[in-house]
């Protein structure tokens, strides 16, 4: 999946309406976002290393919230959902592998967009 | 004249911008005295408070697999006060996940969506007028 210039993996028109356009919210909730979400994508790859099924699904549950706050879109968070909705199987399939590479490379993506919305926010508000 | 009492309530999730979310949404929907937690040691430490009801995630331990989990959690809050109303919150849609709830004791359980507020909304509402049913329907049975 590939962003053009004009596509973008965010869309912050939700948490702008959940916060009225409250810039010092937007920027606390962007702030947890990239705190917060690598530190699950690492529980998702640490689950790989050691086919921990059970934390990976933990992991993808954490996940799948943040999405439609960030503007993520429907196409990237069914990634996530196809993952939830694996059966327990007792090794972790090169494709579900491939689906969490793939969404670690998505929110790698949304975290440059997200870091640039900081700035933007911040040069506005000096 | 006196101030009615705000209702409080605690918002408890380990994931912290979806606790925000919940924070956000309550403040600028609704007139609650909010406390917020992002583990349930942190929300059974604070009990003394006294809150009315409790907004709590089933899976607390997603990110510190060494914390309590949503049903230990509810378990400590129902033998502490089996009265206060506990909604649970899950991002998965499972029926095992709902009944565990329920065999519990929690008074409801919400999947977490785009529209898990306004379904919050609902139910707490509809769990003060059961209550102030309740109350009436003791007022007149004490009565009878």
């Amino acid at each position: 999946m590939n962003a053009t210039a004009k596509e973008k993996y965010t869309n912050l028109n939700y948490l702008k309406q959940l916060t009225e356009g409250d810039t010092i919210l937007i920027e606390e909730m962007i702030r947890i976002y990239l705190r917060q979400t690598p530190l699950i994508i690492d529980a998702m790859k640490e689950s790989l290393v050691h086919n921990d099924w059970q934390s990976l699904q933990e992991a993808i549950h954490k996940i799948i919230p943040s999405f439609s706050i960030m503007g993520i879109g429907y196409d990237i968070e069914s990634i996530a959902r196809r993952i939830q909705k694996y059966e327990y199987s007792l090794t972790i399939s090169k494709e579900i592998q491939a689906q969490v590479f793939e969404l670690e490379t998505i929110c790698e993506e949304a975290f440059k967009e997200l870091e640039a919305e900081l700035k933007n926010i911040k040069e506005n508000t000096l | 004249m006196k101030t009615p009492k705000k209702i409080k309530l605690f918002l408890v999730d380990d994931d912290a911008l979806f606790l925000k979310l919940l924070e956000i949404e309550f403040h600028h929907h609704a007139d609650f005295a909010i406390e917020t937690f992002e583990s349930g040691e942190r929300c059974i430490e604070n009990l003394s408070h006294n809150p009315d009801i409790i907004v709590l995630d089933y899976h607390l331990n997603g990110i510190d697999k060494n914390a309590i989990n949503g049903i230990e959690t509810l378990d400590k809050i129902k033998s502490y006060n089996s009265k206060i109303p506990v909604i649970m919150l899950s991002s998965q849609d499972k029926i095992e996940v709902a009944v565990d709830c329920m065999h519990h004791n929690a008074f409801d359980y919400i999947v977490k969506s785009e529209t898990a507020f306004v379904r919050l909304q609902k139910v707490i509402t509809s769990f003060f007028q059961f209550q102030k049913m309740e109350r009436e329907l003791n007022w007149y049975m004490s009565r009878m």
